[in-house]
């Protein structure tokens, strides 16, 4: 147990940028129409190889060196041993000051808290052997929280062009990046 | 706090409740003047200024306007158009703007706990307003006439912790979105008994605190 | 709470009297309990998503408290293996938001705002008295029109075509907006529309999606497809746009907007030129062959096929190789590449292809398009007969791809023409959703009166004398059933139904009671079931012999179960052709106007004053006019855009993110422009949606123009949504 280190595996090459995972997470955790906890964005169309439709979607990146830690006034957030870096809301004070310092724009201001809002790693779920909820509902299974210990990591990257450089913070999430796809465009 | 104001909250908060009941909606002009007039010398004894703002605006408010109130009070709190002041506690106070989650559910484990549960429990939001109006009708009625000192608690709390959290910011919502001077005074007689609350709360702690 | 009605203590008070006398008294609302609500007591029941969707995902809601909690998808259903989509992971949100119609409610004069509040019964008898006044007035119903579509496909949804029904002739929009011209393409071809089962895609070692977006409107089939992609499979996009599901396939093939045909007849010469073609199952299965294969000899060349599609004559061999070559090779014909005027021609040459190809009646292959095989449901909501001495003789169909337009000649005066006195709207936002938005507007207003039957405050409903709330799928019972996948599930009530709200059945109960009570004999629905007996009127006993099922009862178990016998359509070689085999040559098809053989039809011509072509595909985030008016949709986006390739906004000195007019001779839009270059240099898209307090609607700049099949499947031909053409300009 006290090895386990929990994080994302996202396949860009799955990814079909729906936002299911965002509005799932949305609904089981009753949040502020104003804030989520996973973002699903564009990235540049050529990405890999030519142009064609690209997303990546993350939630808390529960960095090695955590921005928001650091930052943090109250010491509300704690990387714990098992990976996850922990938002204790009863210490938040809303002071914004994690918001700043996550170069990912994770935490996110709850209007009617008053206090920050993140992705948790459903870890009340992890710890009863379910998945999260994105996980579990992504349609095309393009999300996974795996231990990072026991992974084959292999193939995959844990830097995305156009992303924010993971060096910074040492983000924990890793991609597949998708394939390119050949493409046969007319000639007007 | 003296047995006349709370007589007068009484008479003021089931005219709200019959407001927000819709029973005001199609009253003759005759009728609803009589009301009025009588709804004034009840609150002879008020001295919060808004709510006397509200009964003004309802001395004010002419038999044309008063003809328009329904369609002026479907637009805020019926529909069937997005409402503009939705007339649920959960509307404002449930982050997404969802009714029937906890916050309506604390409401109704609230009535449960005084004994009470709505008829149309699970058809209608337990936390619409003039279901919480009727239950602080309740409450008062049931002090003022048995003097159980848990009814009074229960009356305080209620307010506290459900109808003036939000009914300020639903005001609001009617100010924005209504010029009909019967609406407006109803913003005026809710932000009113807020006040007076607010008053009544203050005083209470100075006196536990002297 | 009787008890409760001495007020001694507010003897001095002027105000009560008056009050007292007003509505009901204090605690009348409320009833003494002596239970209070323990948390965290929950049970899953099973639900359905009807809307019009390939997938129709069975649900397992979580109610606790007499409230949803959450939902989920339901894993007994391997389609979608217990996932669901963005829009159905909204349906709390959906159910709850305050928005939502609640009561019956009438317009002091439409889209005035001028609503108030009436019962039921009031409701009930207003449409009541305007039918009888009617029936006096013409000495029939036919002045009633329904204007009734896809809203929801909750089969108990058509107990709305019931209530019509029960009431005498009456006047219908009929036909389908959406997928007509292949519907008839499939049926002169094969007999009817009949696809494989979706999850034997995994069987296939090639996949041409053509013409679909499953990436945004069929999500668990792109799951499929990935699958099968990593079994080893190519998938191949044919698009005009470089969609979602394109970009996550192998290969994206450009084709020039309603050249389809033109590269699936390319492929069949090229593989007829290099003897890659199944004779053998031509000969077993097949009339007109020869007479295709000629017409391929004769009439088509790769140099003119490439000429049409703007794709190389060596991509076109090398996709026919491939697609000949790889056993089984699986088409996805999407609805996309039918919405033109030469749509259905053009479904009917990729039929061709894959018949010609052998891959027809093959685990893995197929021309799939769309089924209603699983349609095991009897209907019984909406089998109604008119009541005895009915005038009009029958019901007169007007086209619902031309609604408007036929409403206003109705109603332009003519003697002749019974006119249309009384619409009824259900399931559908005509006003958002048709063609000619004006128009629309205009016959709108030469109806005297209007009822919509709805759940959300939209245009339809704006312009109606009364609204009527309905419940939603989870206030309810259903029996739901998909046209692209094999399983049939039903839908359990987890709550009650909100406010005043009923289902379409029960307004037909309400209704009938209330006319019978003011002329017997007046409405012949049925007055004395309950919604789960309705429900369980619909289950068809085919269905549950074939599950070994006794009653609906077992299906509540599941939820779902599936329809079997579909792996591979077709297999058995037994088509539903007046020849009893796959045709070439259909004489039916000839006979409704078209040639018989699936030849080339020219695409519609470009006009010089508008070159750019506009396609509104669906949207990612909404069905038609739902979903992206809910609060939780718009935190993930909430603004339309029109997708344009940046040499075109370089043309028309358009920024990314610029406001721009997309306009053409019938009507604009005014939107932001989105650089993209995954759209054609020739064309801009924007997505069709209703987006709650917003004027966009792009159906201003779309014209009614038929497409040239779908009369002899549904009555009426189809929409040619995508044949339209537009201006665009920096605001």
């Amino acid at each position: 147990m006290a090895n386990q280190k929990y994080g994302f595996i996202i396949s860009m090459e799955r990814c079909i940028g729906c936002n299911a995972c965002t509005i799932s997470c949305k609904s089981y955790y009753n949040l502020n129409p104003s804030i989520n906890r996973r973002f699903v964005r564009e990235v540049e169309e050529t990405l890999v190889g030519e142009a064609k439709r690209c997303h990546i979607s993350t939630a808390c990146n529960h960095c090695e060196e955590p921005g928001c830690a650091k930052a943090c006034p109250t010491g509300a957030y704690t990387k714990l041993d098992n990976g996850i870096v922990k938002h204790n809301q009863d210490r938040c004070i809303g002071c914004k000051m994690c918001a700043t310092a996550c170069p990912y724009g994770v935490p996110q201001f709850d209007p009617v808290k008053k206090k920050m809002d993140k992705c948790s790693l459903c870890v009340e779920l992890l710890e009863v052997g379910e998945e999260t909820i994105c996980m579990a509902s992504c349609p095309m299974e393009a999300i996974q929280v795996v231990d990072l210990n026991e992974t084959e990591t292999i193939g995959l990257v844990d830097r995305v062009n156009g992303f924010v450089n993971p060096d910074i913070t040492k983000s924990t999430t890793l991609f597949k990046l998708p394939d390119a796809t050949h493409t046969v465009r007319r000639d007007l | 706090m003296g047995m006349k104001n709370l007589q007068r909250y009484y008479i003021l908060y089931l005219f709200l409740q019959k407001f927000y009941a819709g029973e005001l909606n199609r009253l003759d002009f005759e009728t609803w003047e009589n009301l009025i007039q009588s709804l004034q010398q009840d609150c002879m004894d008020e001295e919060n200024e808004t709510i006397w703002q509200g009964l003004r605006r309802f001395v004010e408010s002419t038999s044309e306007q008063q003809e328009q109130l329904e369609f002026a009070f479907n637009s805020l709190f019926v529909g069937p158009g997005k409402l503009l002041a939705p007339p649920y506690e959960s509307a404002y106070l449930n982050e997404n703007r969802v009714l029937m989650q906890q916050e309506t559910l604390s409401v109704r484990k609230f009535y449960e706990q005084a004994g009470l549960e709505l008829i149309c429990k699970n058809h209608e939001p337990d936390d619409h307003i003039a279901f919480e109006l009727e239950f602080v009708c309740y409450l008062l009625g049931q002090y003022l006439q048995t003097k159980e000192k848990e009814m009074i608690q229960m009356y305080h709390t209620f307010l506290k912790t459900h109808l003036f959290r939000w009914a300020g910011v639903h005001c609001e919502a009617i100010r924005e979105h209504s010029d009909h001077p019967i609406c407006l005074g109803i913003a005026d007689l809710l932000d009113g008994l807020i006040q007076n609350g607010q008053t009544e709360e203050t005083m209470k702690e100075g006196n536990q605190n002297g | 709470m009787g008890k409760f009605s001495r007020r001694d203590f507010l003897k001095g008070s002027a105000a009560l009297g008056a009050l007292v006398g007003v509505g009901t008294g204090v605690g009348s609302s409320f009833k003494k309990t002596k239970k209070v609500s323990a948390a965290g007591n929950t049970k899953q029941v099973f639900s359905a998503c009807p809307r019009n969707c390939y997938d129709t995902c069975s649900i397992v809601t979580t109610v606790g408290d007499g409230t949803i909690k959450f939902i989920t998808g339901n894993k007994n259903c391997t389609y979608t293996n217990g996932r669901l989509c963005v829009k159905g992971y909204t349906y709390p949100n959906y159910v709850y938001s305050p928005d939502r119609v609640k009561y019956p409610m009438k317009q002091e004069g439409r889209g005035t705002g001028k609503w108030t509040r009436i019962t039921w019964d009031e409701a009930f008898e207003m449409i009541a008295n305007k039918i009888f006044e009617i029936k006096k007035e013409y000495g029939s119903t036919l002045p009633i029109a329904l204007n009734k579509y896809s809203g929801t496909f909750n089969t108990l949804s058509y107990g709305i075509e019931g209530t019509l029904s029960s009431i005498g002739y009456t006047t219908r929009a009929q036909g389908t907006p959406c997928w007509p011209a292949g519907i008839d393409s499939q049926t002169f071809d094969f007999g009817t529309i009949v696809n494989s089962d979706p999850e034997a895609m995994i069987h296939s070692k090639y996949i041409l999606v053509w013409g679909a977006n499953p990436a945004w409107n069929s999500v668990h089939s792109m799951n499929i497809l990935q699958k099968a992609k990593e079994n080893g499979a190519k998938v191949v996009v044919i698009d005009p746009i470089l969609t979602d599901t394109a970009a996550n396939a192998d290969e994206y093939i450009e084709i020039k907007t309603s050249t389809d045909g033109a590269l699936a007849l390319g492929m069949a010469k090229y593989i007829l030129d290099h003897n890659l073609h199944d004779m053998d199952w031509m000969r077993k299965n097949s009339v007109g062959y020869q007479e295709y294969l000629n017409y391929l000899n004769n009439n088509i060349t790769l140099e003119w096929a490439s000429e049409k599609t703007g794709i190389p004559v060596e991509v076109i061999e090398r996709l026919a190789r491939e697609y000949a070559a790889a056993k089984p090779a699986c088409i996805w014909i999407g609805y996309g590449m039918q919405r033109h005027t030469n749509g259905g021609a053009a479904v009917r040459s990729i039929d061709a292809l894959a018949a010609m190809s052998g891959n027809v009646g093959v685990l893995g292959g197929g021309a799939n398009y769309a089924q209603l095989d699983s349609w095991l449901v009897n209907y019984s909501a909406m089998a109604m007969s008119p009541p005895e001495g009915s005038g009009g003789g029958a019901d007169r169909m007007i086209n619902i791809n031309n609604f408007p337009a036929q409403v206003l000649d109705l109603n332009s005066g003519d003697p002749n023409k019974i006119p249309i006195k009384m619409l009824w709207v259900a399931g559908r936002n005509p006003i958002a959703q048709d063609p000619e938005t004006s128009v629309s507007y205009k016959a709108f207003d030469s109806i005297d009166f209007v009822v919509t039957a709805d759940l959300w405050f939209n245009e339809t409903v704006a312009q109606s004398d009364l609204v009527l709330p309905i419940s939603s799928i989870f206030e309810t019972w259903g029996v739901h059933a998909s046209y692209w996948h094999y399983w049939l599930h039903i839908n359990e009530p987890a709550i009650d139904p909100l406010y005043e709200t009923k289902c379409d059945v029960e307004i037909a109960m309400g209704l009938s009671k209330k006319m019978n009570e003011m002329e017997p004999g007046s409405c012949t629905y049925p007055t004395d079931r309950t919604m789960e007996e309705w429900a369980a009127m619909e289950i068809s006993q085919d269905f549950l012999n074939s599950k070994g099922m006794t009653s609906y009862k077992d299906l509540l178990k599941t939820g779902t179960a599936k329809v079997e016998g579909y792996d591979a359509a077709w297999a058995d070689g037994v088509f539903r052709t007046p020849s009893g085999k796959y045709e070439f040559l259909s004489e039916k098809c000839a006979s409704f106007g078209h040639h018989a053989l699936p030849v080339y039809v020219e695409a519609k011509e470009v006009p010089t004053d508008r070159p750019i072509r506009l396609l509104t595909p669906h949207w990612k985030y909404g069905l038609h006019s739902q979903f992206q008016n809910l609060s939780w949709m718009q935190s993930v986006h909430n603004e339309p855009f029109v997708e344009i390739h940046p040499e075109l906004a370089q043309k028309k000195g358009i920024a990314d993110g610029d406001m721009v007019k997309v306009h053409n001779h019938i009507g604009f839009v005014e939107l932001r422009a989105k650089h993209t270059l995954t759209v054609p240099k020739d064309a801009v898209v924007i997505y069709e949606a209703w987006y709650k307090d917003q004027k966009f609607n792009v159906n201003y700049l779309v014209e009614a123009t038929p497409a040239d099949m779908g009369s002899c499947a549904t009555g009426q031909a189809g929409l040619a949504f995508h044949d339209q053409f537009v201006n665009i300009d920096k605001l």
